[in-house]
């Protein structure tokens, strides 16, 4: 893993509890942006796939244990959207705002229905009207308005951590002394 | 000739002590209004001295406004904090009337239904848009066990989930994961109530294909299990789906509970 792909993941991995402790705070998230899912898809579309998969899976399995129900479901999910995102940026222009809001759109819509058929298939049935309209459009269409500016933060944070590492080839005490 | 003098004296101090006299009785006697002399005077001086009176009020004004522009400024400031503390004040004295009218409404539910209840405040929602529940701030110390019931005064809003010290979750009507025994109130059909329809929508399942179901028949819990008392208000039936061959008949239940306003609820005790 390289510094900048690890400062990606921890500033993510920062910023994924905070985003769930105002979702709490703020009131329900039916209706409002999935962060998390946005966050996956930064982390996908900034880093090397291998390292985005797991990574979004953590974002995921930090979703699952603070909402305590269904250990697994938005971890694999989660999962996913990393994944699919790290996959279009190597097909498509990665410099192109475009390109990201269609990653962010395909990312989070392959979360969202991933997560509803595990649930399903655990027993936990959501109604479908109720899925479409309160839960996969608005998720699609916040994805599609916060991928810029969260993409935007997570790099610029990133670049910032980044400067704690030493330049490449370096130990921290060669750089010290 | 001499003499004549004297008599002119004596006639000049007669006329003045007359005078005198007259004066003396006309202004020693008490009178209604001011005399002709002085109404005549009051009329002919008073625009004169409404004029001056205006001119002087306009330079004293504007002799205070320029002397003391500093101490207005303050005085103005200070005018300004007030109403500012004010408005806060009000504010805070409307939020006082709405939960004191929250409680009491509160206090007439649980005078008028039997069993113990222990009023909590709600903190907290799931962040998540997948499930349905609420944190509220007591727990074990106070008594509460999970699967207890959760009211408010416009009827059920679930059930205990989990128990922590001095705060539980509470699994509201609209999870996915939450089912309640109901019967309908006019007809005593029976059926079970199940949430994942989003916080306006529940959906009645009943046991019977023929069960009497209409539009506006009111769901209220039927008490079987242990769960949750009977009689407690679930819902409105806002519509009912015809059942196909060998499927069970359900209604759609809008929920008498507003979940999105939820501020303080009650748990049933044991």
């Amino acid at each position: 893993m390289n510094p900048r792909d690890g400062s990606v993941i921890t500033i993510a991995l920062i910023l994924a509890p905070l985003a769930k402790l105002i979702e709490f705070v703020a009131g329900p998230a039916v209706g409002g942006p999935d962060i998390l899912a946005g966050l996956s898809v930064c982390v996908g579309w900034l880093c090397d796939m291998w390292y985005a998969l797991p990574a979004g899976f953590v974002l995921g399995l930090i979703e699952d244990v603070v909402t305590a129900r269904c250990l697994g479901s938005r971890a694999i999910a989660l999962a996913l959207a990393s994944l699919v995102a790290a996959g279009i940026r190597s097909i498509l222009n990665p410099d192109s705002l475009s390109s990201k809001m269609l990653a962010a759109l395909c990312g989070t819509t392959l979360a969202d229905y991933v997560t509803w058929g595990i649930l399903a298939s655990r027993g936990i049935r959501i109604a479908a009207p109720y899925f479409f309209r309160s839960i996969w459009i608005p998720s699609a269409l916040w994805s599609l308005a916060l991928i810029g500016p969260l993409h935007f933060s997570v790099r610029r944070m990133a670049l910032l951590a980044g400067t704690v590492w030493p330049p490449p080839g370096r130990k921290g005490r060669e750089t010290a002394l | 000739m001499r003499r004549r003098f004297q008599y002119k004296k004596m006639i000049i101090l007669a006329v003045l002590v007359a005078a005198s006299v007259a004066l003396m009785n006309v202004t020693g006697k008490p009178q209604n209004g001011p005399s002709f002399w002085g109404s005549l005077f009051q009329k002919a001086s008073k625009p004169v001295s409404s004029a001056y009176l205006a001119v002087k009020d306009r330079f004293q004004s504007l002799k205070v406004a320029f002397a003391d522009k500093e101490a207005l400024i303050r005085k103005n400031e200070e005018l300004e904090a007030n109403l500012r503390q004010l408005r806060g004040l009000e504010s805070k004295i409307q939020e006082v009337e709405a939960e004191n009218k929250r409680l009491r409404d509160l206090l007439g539910f649980q005078e008028n239904a039997p069993g113990d209840y222990l009023v909590a405040e709600v903190f907290g929602r799931d962040p998540s848009k997948w499930f349905s529940s609420v944190s509220i701030a007591a727990g074990s110390e106070q008594g509460i066990e999970p699967d207890a019931a959760v009211v408010c005064q416009a009827g059920l809003v679930g059930r205990i989930l989990s128990v922590g010290d001095n705060l539980s979750t509470v699994l509201l009507l609209t999870d996915p994961e939450s089912g309640v025994g109901a019967v309908v109130q006019r007809s005593r059909d029976l059926g079970v109530v199940l949430g994942g329809g989003g916080p306006e929508s529940l959906t009645a399942r009943f046991f019977s294909k023929d069960a009497d179901v209409q539009v506006g028949d009111l769901i209220v819990t039927s008490g079987m299990g242990s769960k949750f008392p009977e009689g407690l208000l679930i819902g409105e039936v806002v519509s009912v789906r015809t059942p196909q061959p060998g499927l069970v008949k359900e209604a759609i239940v809008r929920p008498s509970v507003d979940f999105e306003h939820l501020e303080e609820v009650m748990v049933v005790g044991r």
